[in-house]
């Protein structure tokens, strides 16, 4: 049965002026980078990295129904993400947490309930016990399992193995998979570490880091192999992030200035790069197999991490942090970065050939890329790293 | 030791019901029993507060979803288990020391937030998602020990959810 939506809100909708969205942005600019909101700096550049890929998929996708249909669900859900992580706590990141699953629900139930509320639902549930096994006094066998349950928080949250489900490709993007893996579980996998590290104990770090290790290192395999195997485009955009994602696990579990730096560049990477690429891939109307251009040549290279782009600088500086730790680390973690190219290049096909504002989308977006891969002291610097 | 019964059984309601007054009456039990475990840290007011807004949930997804009860009905053999297995777990974790973190309380939080989880992952519509995540809410609630009143408002405002607008153009399935 179709729903119709009340006569008044869709005359609302249709009232909208992209200058109401630009003003909306505004706002929400401000209270994300706001003074007097709590957040640390890394946070804030992620935030910022977001809220300018929400700004480029609305509003140089060449469609006023895309800019109405995405800008305000997305410009919620980066504040909402912005007020996750700048709360007093882990329990008002769960709460947030919930009010997002409710949002996506309230998008479009179905489709959600069919592909990716269950990760979120999992991880929601995971935090919960962590956090509450953690504040077991004097139990080291509680504290380890606490760790565990937060380790595997993370990858929960942004579907990734061992919690990957298949992609939804006829899901509308903001109830897509996309929301989690590439909006909101970045900014929230910056943040927790950083909130958990006075309160583990070396025992219970140690469970954390390890797990974290183990997944990010699956996520590397899996992600690679199954983005080169998979049978739909989506599929394949789903499994590279999950690599990308990979990246991030190691660097995090990595415990060190140089691995959470090299984690902060690959999330900048999601956010700022792959998050439009993988949302302008999915545009109505798009055929997978349809004539790409040279750009899409381009586009191929940024998202397999070649010089000099984004990627090229997070893994420089993951396998220098992994080398100090171990060099049998370094051999496993430089196997999947070999095979990364087999699928990038289908990636970038995947766009097509985009047309208009989408064009000087793609454009904004390689520009931001090389910037990043040629400047990545610039923003760790202005993440204070 | 009622708390913790009570907890289980309106959780496991909830996780095998797919009609209306299963899923409404599931939430009352769980919030009841939020409310009947006396965590140390609320107040006589945060009590009733609680039990307020799990009431007016409960209350909400009574005019919402398939009508009946909808309870075990075919296909729910694994819910069944799983819910069977959720009362283990909880246990498990309270006979070792979770009782000296704060009693009943969490013992009901986690009870009523795993039933939620196993209700989220096996939700095919709606209203069983929705009844779902409000138990998830309140039972993250009660294990997380501080905003308690926006848990519970969280759990009663899910329920009131516009039903999906087709921005998108496709027509909805629920």
């Amino acid at each position: 049965m179709r729903i119709e939506a009340p006569r008044a809100l869709r005359a609302a909708a249709g009232s909208l002026a992209p200058t109401h969205l630009l003003g909306a942005l505004a706002l929400g600019s401000v209270l994300v980078a706001g003074p007097g909101i709590a957040l640390i700096r890394p946070e804030r550049v992620l935030l910022a990295a977001i809220l300018l890929s929400v700004l480029l998929i609305g509003l140089l996708s060449g469609s006023r129904r895309w800019a109405l249909a995405l800008l305000l669900p997305g410009l919620a859900a980066v504040v909402l993400v912005a007020l996750a992580v700048a709360g007093p706590g882990v329990s008002w990141t769960l709460l947030v947490l919930l009010v997002l699953v409710g949002g996506q629900i309230a998008l479009e139930p179905a489709l959600a309930l069919r592909s990716n509320l269950r990760g979120p639902a999992i991880a929601v549930l995971l935090l919960s016990v962590g956090e509450l096994l953690l504040r077991a006094p004097n139990n080291p066998g509680l504290g380890r399992v606490g760790a565990l349950s937060l380790a595997l928080f993370i990858p929960a949250l942004a579907g990734l193995a061992p919690f990957h489900r298949q992609p939804d490709a006829a899901a509308p993007l903001l109830a897509s998979s996309l929301l989690w893996t590439a909006l909101v579980a970045p900014v929230v996998a910056l943040s927790l570490p950083l909130l958990l590290t006075s309160r583990l104990n070396a025992d219970e770090a140690s469970v954390f880091s390890s797990v974290l290790l183990a997944v990010g290192l699956m996520n590397l395999v899996v992600g690679t192999i199954g983005a080169w195997r998979a049978s739909e485009i989506d599929q394949a955009w789903h499994f590279s992030c999950a690599a990308d994602w990979g990246l991030v696990l190691v660097g995090l579990a990595l415990w060190s200035p140089d691995g959470r730096a090299a984690s902060f560049l690959a999330l900048l990477g999601i956010t700022a790069v792959r998050l439009p690429l993988w949302a302008w891939s999915r545009r109505p109307g798009r055929e997978e197999h349809e004539p790409s251009g040279g750009l899409s040549l381009i586009v191929g290279a940024a998202l397999a991490g070649a010089a000099p782009f984004a990627g090229f600088s997070a893994r420089l500086i993951l396998l220098r942090a992994s080398a100090a730790v171990s060099w049998p680390l370094t051999v496993v973690l430089i196997l999947p970065l070999l095979l990364w190219p087999l699928h990038s290049l289908r990636l970038g096909r995947s766009l097509g050939r985009p047309g208009g504002g989408m064009r000087l989308g793609v454009g904004v977006v390689l520009a931001v890329s090389l910037a990043l891969g040629l400047l990545p002291g610039l923003f760790l610097g202005l993440a204070g790293d | 030791m009622l708390a913790v019964a009570l907890a289980w059984t309106g959780g496991s309601l909830v996780a095998l019901s797919d009609g209306r007054r299963g899923l409404a009456l599931g939430l009352l039990l769980a919030a009841s029993a939020i409310g009947l475990a006396q965590n140390p840290v609320q107040t006589a007011a945060q009590i009733g507060l609680i039990v307020g807004l799990g009431v007016a949930g409960a209350g909400l997804l009574l005019l919402q979803g398939p009508t009946g009860w909808g309870t075990l009905a075919a296909g729910s053999t694994p819910r069944l288990i799983a819910s069977l297995g959720a009362l283990f777990v909880p246990l498990a974790f309270w006979a070792y020391a979770l009782s000296r973190l704060g009693g009943p309380a969490l013992l009901c939080g986690l009870l009523i937030a795993t039933t939620g989880a196993i209700r989220v992952l096996s939700a095919g519509s709606r209203a069983p998602a929705l009844a779902g995540l409000a138990l998830l809410a309140l039972g993250a609630g009660a294990m997380a020990g501080s905003p308690w009143v926006f848990y519970g408002g969280l759990a009663a405002g899910l329920v009131l959810l516009p039903s999906p607008v087709p921005i998108w153009g496709r027509p909805s399935e629920d």
